[in-house]
Formats: C-alpha cells, structure tokens, sequence
C-alpha cells in the first residue's frame, strides 16, 4: 500500500542493475518503502545494492535474474510476483539499451536489438503486468523514456526513436488504466551512468541521485510526466520551435563541439 | 387502559425521516429481532430498517450481489484506491455475500483518517445501509442497533428520551459498527473508558456463521473484534447501555492556560473532578507560548441547574437537532500556515472562560457544524498523527508540539487529554496517560520524516499510534507498541482462518500477516 505521503510499500524493479534504479531504490528506501523484488540481468551483481537497502530498514528484499528480451519467461516472472503477499505499489521499468548489440558490425541487426530491448520488451512486460495492476485497483508504473523522446537526436536517431515509441506507449497506456493505475512517463536528461560512460555529457547532465529524487517527487504529485532535471522541459520545449533545418544545424554543432573536447584524463 | 399482560399490542406511526415507529406493548413472542435477548413481558420501540420498506417483488440477494466499483479513501483524503462495495441493506444479506468474496472489510461513514476502511481490489461491504434500531428498553437503558446506525442518528433517538451514549468521539457522523472496530474514546475516557466497555453484544458475520460476542460468555472473540478495526469479520448488529440523563445540555466550564506545563497540571485536576475533560492547544505560537490552551470540562446537567440557570429553557430542548452546513464538494486549501496562526491566535482568546449550559453538539461535536471540513485541508489531503503515551512520558507530548511546530506544521484542531487505564482489547488504543491529536496537512515540507521520529519516540516511550487516524505508520514498530499482537492474531485467526477480512490499513501495517524481516536473500 502506499501512505499517505504516496510512498510505495513494495516495489517491483525490473533491470534493477541500472544506475538509474539502484539510486530510486535507495531514494524510496529512504522515504519508508520496505519491500522489494528486483530483477535484473545479472542478480549476483545487486550485493551492494541490497546491502544498502538493508541498512536503510528493508525488511524484504528478493532478487531474482531477468532477461528482458526472453519474452516468453515475462508471464511466469509475473505470476511469481503477484504470488507473494501485498500488492506492487509500484513497478519501476528501467531497463533499456544505448546501443543494442556491441558484438557485432551489422548495424542493422544493432538496431534492432536495441528497437526489441527498449520497446518490445518493455511493452511485453508491461502488458502482462497491467491485468494484475487493474486487479489491485492500485498502483503505479513508472516507465524510464528520455528526453530523446520528444526530439530525436541525429547522432543516437534509433535510441530515441525507440524512447518515443515507448514514451507514446506509455502516454496511451496511461490514458487507458487511470485512474485506478498510475503511469508515470520519466524523462531523465543526459545522466551520468555506466550506460552512458563512454559518452561526453550534454549540456544539464545529471547524476542518477538527481533522478531518483525527481523519481519520488513526481510519485508524491501523482505526476504524469517527470522531467529530470525539470529544466530540460524548458530546454526541449525551445528545441521544438526551431524549423527542422536549423534544429539540424544546432544539434550538429553541439556534437562537433562535445566531439572535440579533449577527453578528461 | 392497556394490558400489559395480554396480546401484544402495536400502535405504528411513520416519522419526520421516513422510519416506520412501532411500539409494542405486552408479551412478544414472535420477535423478529434476533439480535435482542429478552423474553417475557417488555416494552420495545422499533424502527423499520429500510430492508423492510424495499419495494415488495425485488430479490434483495440480487441487488446486494452487484458491486459498485468505487474510489476510496479515508477522512484525510490520502492514498485513495478502486473497491469493489457492496452495499448490503439487511444483516441477514452479509453472511451470504461474504461466502462469494476475498479480502473484504466493513465500511461504515468513512471517518478513519486513513485507509482502514478500504481495501484495493477487494470487496468492501459499506453498512450504512444496515440503519434499523431494533430494540430499545426505556427502563434498562440498553439498545440493540444495526451497525450501519450512526450516532447521530442514535442520539436524535434516544437523547428525548432520556438517555445518552456511553461514550461519543468528537463526531457523531461514524457508525456503530465503525465505533466498536475502532474501540472509539472520548471526553470521558477517564471516567467511563472506550465504546466497547458500553457494549453488551456484538453480532457479527464472519463468513463462517453468525456469531454473538459478550463480554463476559466470549471474551477473546469480543475483545478480539473491539478495536479490531473489522479484522476479526462484519459487525452487523449491538446492544449498548446507555447513561440516563435528565437534560440534554452540558454544564461546562473552560479554563485558559499561558503553557503547556500549566495547561497538562489543569487536566490532571480536571479529571479528578469532571466526567468530560479535553484541552485544545495552541500549535502555532512560538517559544513559551507553544501549547497554551484552553481546557474544557463538562457534565451532563441536571434538571435542577437547567431551571436555576435558564428558567423555562428545558420545554423546547427535548428534541436534539442536529444542523450542519456543508461546503461545497471542492478541496481548496483554505487551511494555510498564515490562516491556521490567526485561528489559533483568536480561538485562544475568542473562547469564554468561565461555566456555560451548552448543547450536547456544541460540547462534543464542534467540527461537525461543516460536514465536510476534512476538504479544507486541499487537495493533497491530511494526516491526523495521534499518539498516546504512559504517564511517565509526558515529554513526549511536549517534544512532538516542538517538532511539529520547527517544521511549521501547526494545526487547527489539537487535542490533549489523559487516557484512564486500558481495557482488555490487544489493539485497542487507549492506555493511562497522555494522548496527542494534530491534522496536519500533507505537503508540508518535512512532515514525512518529523512524524517518523515522532512515531520512534513514541514507541520507545511504551506509547502508541491510533490506528483509526494512521494512513503512514512504520509496518516494524507496530509489535512494540501493540505488544498484545500476537494474542490478538490468534484470536483473529481462530475467527477467520481463510483471511477473508483484510484492510489497506492491515496490509501497509502488516497486522494479520507476520512482517517478515528474514527473507533478505
């Protein structure tokens, strides 16, 4: 059950090996939430993780192994959650792909690993969940999008087409559970993660922390979109404006500039 | 001249509100009003539950069946969630629907501040619609009601005649049943103790029968299910005794104290000398001033003071009114910190000291002038945080007013009183010393983690959290401030082995279910 202040009693994370969702667990530990499944690709990972949360009084904390892209195992993941005592006050769904496939140079085949991974799995899971969320009569799903959603980046266009696919999944599917069932819609800005380790950070990047924080917040507004850093909004929302001919020029402009900086030693 | 000997005799008449009023004089054989125990000659005023005005021809099963999906929430407006409710409108009914459900709790009028009545993606049986009054013994005082009867009601019925509740909250807009699951306390605590200790039978549907519970032929089931918040199965009908009274006004005397320290030594010599004692505080001034407050004590007053005092008044007090505006269905945050300091600013000062006839309303039931106050706090709702701890921890109460006052969160209504010992309920709340009720609303910046602490202190303290006003309470200190839980869930468990009952407030608490603390792997 959530309290009164919408803090979540047990949390569903699914790929909670993210950066993005160590730090909300953490964040919702915190603010009073106690139990928690995580999934994740590579559960024996998660020590820390579950070490912290239970210094910060988490009275239950499983972990189980996850493959996002097993779409096949997502029904009896689900069956298993629901089995246990409580309801899912909240299903976090940060799992996702920068890139898709690394071990390969069939950019084609990259592409559609990272489409499957950051859109047709998560839909897949998603929608063996919403019968069990529509059941409970409560709950929120929180979706990780990206600011990418709203206008695609020429350098990553696949990612952030397959954040928007999400995005606007997520923005039906919202519409179509309320209000018994929450969607939250979370669009971080560039975040400074292992999944982002290799790239030079935009302008606003952030530290997952930040997320988490604007994660929790936007549970206590019972938000449908988060922003975070809530600038962003205001910076895509200028972006937007601009005719796609000089959005191009812009966005090529920042890419030479962030590609020419010498790199940190 | 009537016999009392004869035949029974029956003259009906239809009231103001639609009830059918039948008094029955004579031998009753035939009574069909299971829930009353007497036999023989007596003398009974009935009020026809609205099951037996339901259009003849219309299957009562049918229409009970069919669940509303509806969004709940409890006073504070907080954590709402979907339910399905049936709304069962004869006792009878409740046993049978129970058979066809899981996770199911009984709802009354909506008054517990948090999620006790509800129950997201199970069934909730609302049983306002179980309204007859179904036997009333003017020698004896005791009534037998439905459980859905609320107390306003009861008391428009029995106050002309003569007699008053054992105990009353500080509303009369909850139900019986509601009363008894939350083993309710009052002004009078001290004296009279809770709801319950007033209560000579429960009848309640567990889904495996229906069961009569006393006092003294089941104890554990009965005190199981008083202050049981509606975990232990439906309570559908009660007998209470009632406490004759000759007038129905209040002689009450309001004292004003500078600080807190003044204010709790009054309450001490108030409760030594008066059935109804409470003090309101003052949260909002600063420094010293915090927890002054006025002190208000009261008894019934007799007839004899009513014609000393007020000549003549008592010929047009016998009936008992109950007005109430209701503001419109909007949740604007009227309650600000800069409103809610000039309150109390003026309500300090705005208050006669000095002795008063007043209205049983006016003494009791001050908030229940606007019936939908709980809207003023906004949109994001309210907690009431109420404590109660043992005598020795006073300090408690004098820490929580300073917390809540560093982060600003003052309030309107708050509430000191001294508890007398407890009764034999494992969770009923009540237990010798001081509570502590403030509404606070929700968004207030670092509410969260201050009531935290609070609740830390309190249990250390060998204190406790009411579970009627909790929306928010830590799951791991409830063992240490109830420590009868475990009694308490045996007994429960005995009642409801299949875990039909169960509550938001019993699932964020964990209070059928053991929280278990081994299971990190």
């Amino acid at each position: 059950m959530n309290n009164a202040f919408d803090i979540p009693q047990r949390v569903l994370i699914l790929g909670a090996g993210s950066d993005i969702a160590a730090a909300t667990a953490l964040a919702l530990a915190a603010n009073g939430t106690r139990e928690f499944v995580l999934a994740a690709r590579h559960p024996d990972a998660l020590d820390m993780l579950v070490e912290q949360l239970r210094e910060l009084h988490a009275t239950s904390v499983e972990r189980f192994h996850f493959d996002a892209n097993d779409h096949d195992r997502h029904q009896a993941l689900v069956d298993y959650v629901w089995s246990q005592p409580g309801h899912v006050d909240l299903a976090l769904v940060a799992f996702g792909s920068l890139t898709g496939e690394t071990d390969t140079d069939d950019s084609t085949r990259a592409a559609m690993s990272l489409v499957t991974t950051n859109y047709v799995s998560i839909v897949s899971i998603i929608e063996t969940m919403v019968p069990r969320f529509r059941a409970q009569g409560t709950g929120t799903i929180a979706v990780l999008s990206s600011v990418a959603a709203t206008r695609p980046r020429a350098d990553n266009y696949v990612y952030a087409s397959s954040k928007a696919g999400l995005d606007s999944y997520a923005r039906r599917l919202a519409d179509a559970v309320a209000p018994d069932v929450h969607v939250m819609v979370v669009r971080p800005g560039f975040v400074t993660t292992k999944m982002t380790a290799d790239e030079t950070p935009a302008p606003f990047s952030i530290a997952p922390e930040r997320v988490a924080t604007d994660i929790v917040e936007g549970l206590r507004q019972r938000s449908d979109i988060v922003w975070s850093p809530p600038i962003v909004r205001g910076v895509m929302g200028g972006l937007r404006l601009l005719p796609t001919p000089v959005h191009r020029r812009v966005t090529k402009l920042v890419i030479a500039s962030r590609t020419s900086q010498p790199e940190a030693i | 001249m009537i016999s009392l000997l004869g035949d029974p005799i029956e003259l009906a008449t239809t009231t103001k509100n639609g009830d059918r009023m039948q008094l029955t004089l004579g031998h009753h054989p035939a009574s069909g009003t299971p829930a009353f125990p007497t036999d023989g000659p007596h003398l009974r005023l009935l009020t026809t539950p609205s099951s037996m005005q339901r259009a003849s021809g219309k299957a009562p099963a049918d229409e009970v069946r069919r669940p509303q999906r509806e969004l709940l929430s409890g006073w504070g407006r907080t954590s709402p969630v979907r339910c399905e409710v049936l709304r069962p409108d004869n006792p009878l009914d409740v046993e049978d629907v129970l058979g066809e459900r899981t996770q199911v709790i009984a709802r009354g009028l909506g008054r517990s501040y948090g999620d006790a009545a509800q129950a997201a993606g199970g069934t909730v049986i609302n049983t306002i619609g179980l309204d007859g009054i179904r036997a009333f013994d003017p020698t004896s005082g005791t009534i037998t009601v439905d459980a859905g009867v609320s107390l306003d009601r009861l008391m428009q019925f029995v106050i002309p005649r003569g007699w008053f509740v054992g105990v009353t909250p500080g509303t009369r807009q909850v139900t019986i049943g509601g009363a008894i699951a939350a083993d309710v306390h009052g002004k009078n605590h001290h004296h009279d103790g809770t709801f319950c200790e007033h209560v000579t039978d429960i009848t309640i549907s567990t889904g495996r029968g229906v069961e009569h519970l006393t006092p003294h032929g089941t104890p554990d089931k009965f005190w199981a299910t008083a202050g049981g918040m509606g975990l232990t199965g439906v309570i559908t009908a009660a007998t209470l005794q009632l406490r004759p009274i000759e007038t129905p006004l209040i002689a009450s005397r309001t004292e004003r104290h500078g600080d807190l320290s003044s204010l709790m030594d009054a309450l001490r010599v108030a409760d030594t000398a008066s059935t109804y004692t409470v003090a309101w505080i003052d949260t909002l001034s600063p420094g010293r001033r915090l927890g002054r407050g006025l002190v208000m004590s009261g008894e019934h007053a007799t007839r004899n003071e009513v014609e000393s005092r007020r000549p003549g008044s008592l010929d047009d007090a016998g009936e008992f009114r109950s007005r109430s505006i209701r503001l419109p269905d909007v949740a604007v945050p009227l309650l600000s910190p800069t409103v809610g300091k000039a309150f109390n600013r003026v309500w300090y000062r705005i208050n006669r000291t000095g002795e008063h006839l007043e209205s049983i309303g006016m003494f009791f039931h001050p908030l229940d002038a606007i019936a939908n106050w709980n809207l003023l706090y906004g949109r994001r709702g309210f907690v009431q945080w109420q404590c109660a701890v043992p005598d020795t921890a006073a300090w408690v109460i004098d820490d929580a007013l300073r917390q809540l006052a560093a982060i600003g969160a003052g309030s309107f209504m708050s509430i000191l009183k001294r508890f007398g010992p407890s009764n034999d309920g494992p969770l009923s709340f009540p237990i010798g010393g001081w509570t502590l009720a403030v509404d606070v609303p929700t968004h207030i910046h670092r509410l969260a983690a201050t009531l935290d602490r609070l609740d830390q202190q309190t249990a250390s303290a060998g204190g406790r959290i009411y579970f009627a006003k909790d929306a928010r309470l830590d799951a791991q200190l409830v063992p240490a401030m109830y420590p009868r839980l475990d009694e308490w869930r045996e007994t429960r468990d005995a009642m409801d082995p299949d875990r039909l009952f169960a509550s938001d407030l019993s699932r964020r608490l964990h209070l059928t279910d053991t929280l278990s603390t081994g299971c990190i792997r």
